[in-house]
């Protein structure tokens, strides 16, 4: 069987997808409890080589049996390690062998995750990893799938559009301002309400350099102190028709049964565009404000085709990132396969050692000819290595290769 | 020069086309595609027509826009380099694709179906012809490029207020910065043309006995001049928005086009290059 050794790694685990949060919450690991899990996993079934993920949608058990240590129940053993005291209704997953490869390269890329393409994953991978590495237990298999998995992640963010289009709320919220008043710089931002949305806006605004940010809200020190942390003004609500009007975008983040901006707060104030965006539900801005001369209104179902759009489009470029995984896992495959071979490599090496020397000494040639043939054997192997490297790409197995040498030595004694 | 004129005459409008399909793919492939290459082939378009428009001047010894085929070329040739400059010194997202057809329409029919030698003007041979055309050309390109950006600046602004968040979302600037763009382009086709009929008003006294007001030219440039002030003031008085600014430069644009063609109508005399 080709790869019967690579067959050896797996990945065991729950995610978003198989387990309901409920579920996912009570394994969702600190970095002690990973570390004791890991050193468990060693000791108690042997399992030396491991790398433990654990995000709040994922807990996953990246492993590798050394040798022919594979436990035959190896999925009620694990269960009972990784998952302990899991309901007999959840079946974690696992996957073996290129499927297990795949599945991390997916990881890695945001392929995997609940919001397609997101970057913290990427992050949560590499900790995941550098724990494994500090505690010395990933070894040499994982420890190459982790690194071209970490630089999957990055090619596939750098080659395909997966990660442009935000899809949180505040952060397209934004995006509409920009695209009505162009840069912030210069520009005043009112945002009325400073509770956990507003925050979240005004974080984003403040990010984008926004000239002058006022934040207005019912309990004013609460404004007080957000503004303080964004460098903005804070206010009371009263402050409301003044501050609209002066404003060039003006964000609603605030619960009240009615809207608080109507359109009669811009009647006789001075012409000039503004950006009117309403995140709030109910809606905190009359949409009637939009028919005032120069002024632009949006609310949440239109962020919510803005985030449905960038959505959709991370779907389009999941399948040429699932392209380019199918590449990688062929090329880590090939890799693997070469490195199964080295044993034999090394043997190749020595047998053309010992021949060379054995030659040597019975023509007892001179200094210049013995270092040109110590050249000349040296090139030989390398492109016999070569060769052997090629054909570690295709379904070549080590078998094969070592009769082919086999046959090499004898009929060249 | 003649074999010169000749191949250019080919490959002018070749480049310009191949800038606008450049601008094309950059658009269809977002972003991704190389920046610079469209930029460089427009770059190439520009250098060639440079050097058709210096070769038809040396063939008559005269401002190569002596016939109303040439006038177009100039025309384009003004337009690109402007829109050329804009992206050059500009950061905001290209907007080659929606600006570079026409003037690579304009060359493509100065160059297919204009004469292949040009032809002297006894006009031209006026000192005065150059100080009046040349900010009449180019003050007609740039209300074009303002009329274009005025355009780009209402499908957008349309786009949005129906809640539409596709292409040409994600492809035009903001509408801030179409409306610069359009403001600006405005403001100097309004200095250039004032120049113009400056130029022309002194200039036209010493050829003809009396100034043909009607003649349709002059009529639709004096309406275009009147029209172009409303925007100016009304920005300054701050009481004209964004919208009616790049509708003012639509409609100029549409007079100057209209003026350009009627040109070629028998009865037009001093503006129809006869």
């Amino acid at each position: 069987m080709p790869f019967s050794k690579w067959n050896t790694l797996f990945i065991y685990g729950m995610n978003h997808r198989t387990c309901e949060v409920r579920v996912r919450e009570k394994f969702a690991l600190s970095e002690e409890q990973r570390r004791v899990t890991r050193s468990a996993l060693a000791s108690e079934i042997g399992l030396e080589e491991n790398v433990l993920l654990s995000t709040c949608n994922r807990t996953e058990l990246y492993g590798h049996w050394d040798g022919s240590g594979a436990p035959t129940t190896e999925q009620e053993v694990l269960r009972g390690r990784v998952f302990p005291g899991l309901d007999g209704e959840f079946h974690p997953y696992l996957h073996h062998g290129w499927n297990a490869c795949f599945h991390l390269f997916r990881v890695a890329a945001g392929l995997d995750s609940m919001v397609v393409g997101e970057s913290e994953i990427l992050r949560q991978v590499k900790v995941a990893f550098e724990e494994s590495l500090a505690a010395g237990s990933p070894g040499r298999m994982l420890t190459d799938l982790f690194r071209q998995a970490l630089e999957v992640g990055k090619r596939i963010r750098t080659e395909t559009a997966l990660a442009t289009g935000s899809l949180s709320v505040a952060a397209n919220a934004v995006k509409l301002a920009l695209k009505i008043v162009g840069q912030l710089d210069d520009k005043r931002v009112l945002v009325v309400g400073a509770g956990e949305t507003g925050a979240l806006v005004a974080r984003h605004l403040r990010a984008q350099k926004v000239g002058q940010l006022r934040i207005l809200n019912r309990t004013v020190s609460k404004a007080e102190a957000l503004a303080a942390e964004l460098e903005g003004e804070a206010g009371p609500l009263d402050d409301l028709r003044a501050s609209v009007r002066a404003a060039d975008v003006i964000i609603g983040a605030i619960e009240r049964p009615d809207p608080i901006v109507v359109k009669e707060i811009l009647s006789g104030a001075p012409r000039k565009t503004r950006c009117f965006v309403d995140i709030s539900v109910p809606r905190s801005i009359d949409p009637l404000v939009g028919k005032s001369p120069g002024a632009f209104h949006f609310d949440i179902d239109d962020l919510s085709q803005l985030i449905e759009q960038a959505r959709s489009e991370r779907v389009q470029e999941a399948s040429k990132g699932d392209e380019i995984i199918v590449s990688e896992v062929h090329k880590f495959l090939a890799k693997q396969h070469f490195v199964g071979l080295s044993p034999l490599v090394q043997e190749m090496r020595d047998a053309f050692d010992e021949v060379l020397t054995r030659t040597l000494k019975e023509g007892e040639a001179a200094q210049a000819f013995r270092s040109d043939a110590q050249r000349l054997a040296k090139r030989l192997l390398g492109v016999s290595l070569d060769t052997l490297k090629r054909s570690s790409r295709t379904h070549i197995t080590r078998e094969q290769v070592r009769a082919a040498y086999e046959l090499f030595i004898e009929e060249n004694p | 020069m003649s074999e010169l004129n000749d191949s250019l005459r080919v490959l002018v409008p070749l480049f310009y086309q191949a800038a606008v399909f450049a601008y094309w793919l950059r658009a269809e492939v977002s972003g991704r595609h190389p920046r610079g290459i469209p930029i460089l082939v427009t770059v190439a378009a520009l250098l060639m027509h440079l050097l058709l428009l210096i070769a038809r001047g040396r063939m008559v010894e005269q401002a190569p826009w002596t016939t109303y085929y040439d006038t177009l070329s100039a025309l384009a040739f003004v337009m690109t380099a402007t829109y050329m400059i804009v992206e050059l010194i500009s950061r905001s997202p290209s907007t080659g694709l929606d600006l570079l057809p026409l003037p690579a329409i304009l060359v493509t029919y100065a160059c297919a179906f204009g004469p292949a030698e040009p032809r002297a003007f006894p006009v031209s041979e006026h000192a005065p012809f150059v100080l009046h055309t040349v900010p009449a050309i180019g003050g007609i390109a740039a209300i074009l490029v303002s009329g274009m950006y005025g355009l780009l600046y209402l499908r957008l602004e349309r786009a949005m207020r129906q809640k539409r968040f596709g292409r040409l979302f994600e492809r035009l600037p903001d509408l801030e910065t179409l409306s610069r763009m359009n403001y600006a382009a405005l403001v100097v086709g309004l200095v250039l043309v004032t120049a113009a009929i400056g130029w022309g008003a002194t200039w036209y006294g010493d050829l003809f006995e009396k100034i043909q007001l009607t003649e349709p030219k002059i009529m639709f440039t004096l309406i275009v001049w009147v029209i172009l002030l409303f925007p100016v003031f009304g920005k300054l008085t701050r009481r004209w928005t964004d919208r009616a600014t790049a509708l003012t430069a639509v409609v100029s644009m549409s007079i100057v086009a209209i003026s350009i063609l009627v040109t070629l109508l028998p009865f037009v005399k001093f503006h129809g290059h006869r």
